[in-house]
């Protein structure tokens, strides 16, 4: 698998086009929303953890929670929680092919799921329908176009022409 | 000795830093849920985002319009002649609105329980829906400005549609009926029966709260709000009754209602000012007729008896 370099900048510019993809409607399945910001709280901590620090994610929930107008600090505890859980396993991770690769984040965004979830049922006594775990079965499958951005990004660096990476 | 294997390897990241944000994160969801301290912000953070469910609803909107626009001439006519035809319905049911309505006004009056209630409705514009799949939330475009208020009921075309839950400047947050969290106090049409219809989180079903079996409720009966929260004006239709089950491991009756209002569709919606609500926003009511005169939206006076 092509080693993937990520500049501390580019999550900069990935994170607004996220944010707005995470609010905007399919039409006609409004009940399917595509987190892309776990994916790229994910991408990040797997590929530059120096670039995704714990208060980094949390910041990005924070702005999540915001943006969804959730309880403030819902999407933050699940991030932080996916940023730990994927840098701690991100050699693990990175060696993997791509199928592999997309179980291990499926299973990373069903982590946030459940924090989310338990917080609402702890907060509010309501239990999660099917369709969330819809929204994260499809999220992960948008794994493989952001890997594919990635590398796109990638093979454009000087460093990566030059055969450094 | 044997080298360990570890399943999570130590990365640069500290485990205690994880438990310090997720404390963090929790002190936050409790100040947020089951406190007002982030009101305020909340509010704010209304105002801040409705400028980007705009840019999000392009996709939908230009949706609407590839419909609107390849229209053919023929579905346009057929279109103009549903719509003449619905037009002398409801012109033929206002006509008998007002006769009634008179007719109650004198009965209330021989009754010596005339209370008359004024009701204004301002046009809201739906702005986006939150990506939270778990809530039904929705953001207009109304907002303080307009005289919004907390908790002020929110209707459509087709019947009662939410209330209003954060008040920012100009935007605001709506909580429907269907949403888990919401419930709203009804009254049967046909019986007067009174029962609590509450959020399922599906946006096709209710549920009426402790129904006792001995409740004159069967299916097909319409509801209605029955105003005794204070909330919801009284008489808005709410929905219809589509089940009632006997429950075997509960006292209770299980009843179904269909909401009437047009929870996924309606893009258009009434917020409702009652006397009321006007009286203790005395100094704010004149603004209410005259910023929706002002900006073209028109604010019509209602009369209803409550």
């Amino acid at each position: 698998m092509q080693e993937i370099q990520l500049r501390l900048s580019d999550w900069i510019g990935l994170l607004p086009i996220c944010l707005l993809f995470y609010i905007t409607q399919i039409p006609g399945f409004g009940y399917i929303r595509i987190d892309m910001l776990a994916l790229l709280v994910a991408l990040f901590s797997i590929y530059r953890p120096q670039g995704m620090s714990l208060a980094l994610a949390f910041a990005i929930g924070l702005a999540q929670d915001v943006v969804s107008l959730a309880p403030i600090g819902q999407h933050a505890i699940g991030l932080v929680a996916l940023a730990y859980v994927a840098q701690s396993v991100r050699d693990r991770i990175r060696m993997q092919a791509l199928p592999n690769q997309l179980l291990a984040i499926f299973i990373g965004l069903m982590l946030v799921k459940f924090i989310h979830s338990w917080v609402v049922a702890l907060g509010f006594g309501q239990i999660p329908t099917l369709n969330s775990l819809l929204s994260v079965l499809v999220t992960s499958l948008f794994w493989v176009p952001v890997m594919f951005i990635a590398m796109r990004m990638t093979r454009k660096r000087p460093s990566a022409r030059a055969g450094l990476s | 000795m044997a080298s360990q294997k570890h399943i999570f390897r130590r990365g640069p990241v500290s485990f205690s830093g994880l438990i310090l944000f997720i404390l963090i994160g929790l002190v936050l969801i409790f100040l947020s849920t089951f406190t007002n301290v982030l009101q305020p912000a909340k509010a704010v953070f209304v105002d801040l985002v409705s400028p980007i469910y705009h840019i999000t609803d392009v996709a939908s909107n230009l949706s609407d319009w590839g419909e609107e626009t390849l229209m053919t001439r023929e579905e346009l006519l057929a279109e103009r002649e549903r719509l003449e035809d619905e037009n002398l319905i409801l012109q033929r049911h206002s006509l008998q609105l007002a006769s009634l309505r008179a007719e109650n006004v004198r009965m209330r009056q021989l009754l010596g329980a005339s209370e008359l209630v004024e009701e204004r409705v301002l046009i809201a514009e739906l702005v986006g829906t939150p990506p939270d799949t778990e809530t039904h939330r929705l953001i207009i475009d109304r907002g303080r400005l307009d005289n919004v208020q907390e908790g002020q009921p929110v209707i459509d075309a087709g019947g009662v549609f939410g209330q209003v839950r954060i008040v920012g400047e100009e935007n605001s947050e709506i909580i429907l009926i269907s949403d888990r969290e919401h419930a709203i106090p009804v009254e049967v049409l046909r019986s007067s029966a009174r029962a609590i219809a509450a959020g399922t989180g599906d946006y096709n079903e209710l549920r009426l709260r402790n129904v006792a079996p001995t409740m004159d409720i069967q299916v097909g009966d319409e509801l209605v709000s029955s105003g005794l929260a204070e909330k919801f004006p009284r008489g808005y239709p709410l929905g219809t009754v589509v089940s009632v089950e006997e429950d075997s491991s509960s006292p209770f009756l299980q009843v179904i209602v269909e909401p009437s209002a047009g929870l996924q569709t309606s893009n258009q919606l009434l917020l409702v000012f009652s006397e009321r609500q006007q009286i203790n926003s005395s100094a704010r009511s004149p603004e209410i007729a005259s910023d929706a005169e002002e900006s073209g939206n028109s604010a019509e006076s209602i009369s209803a008896e409550e």
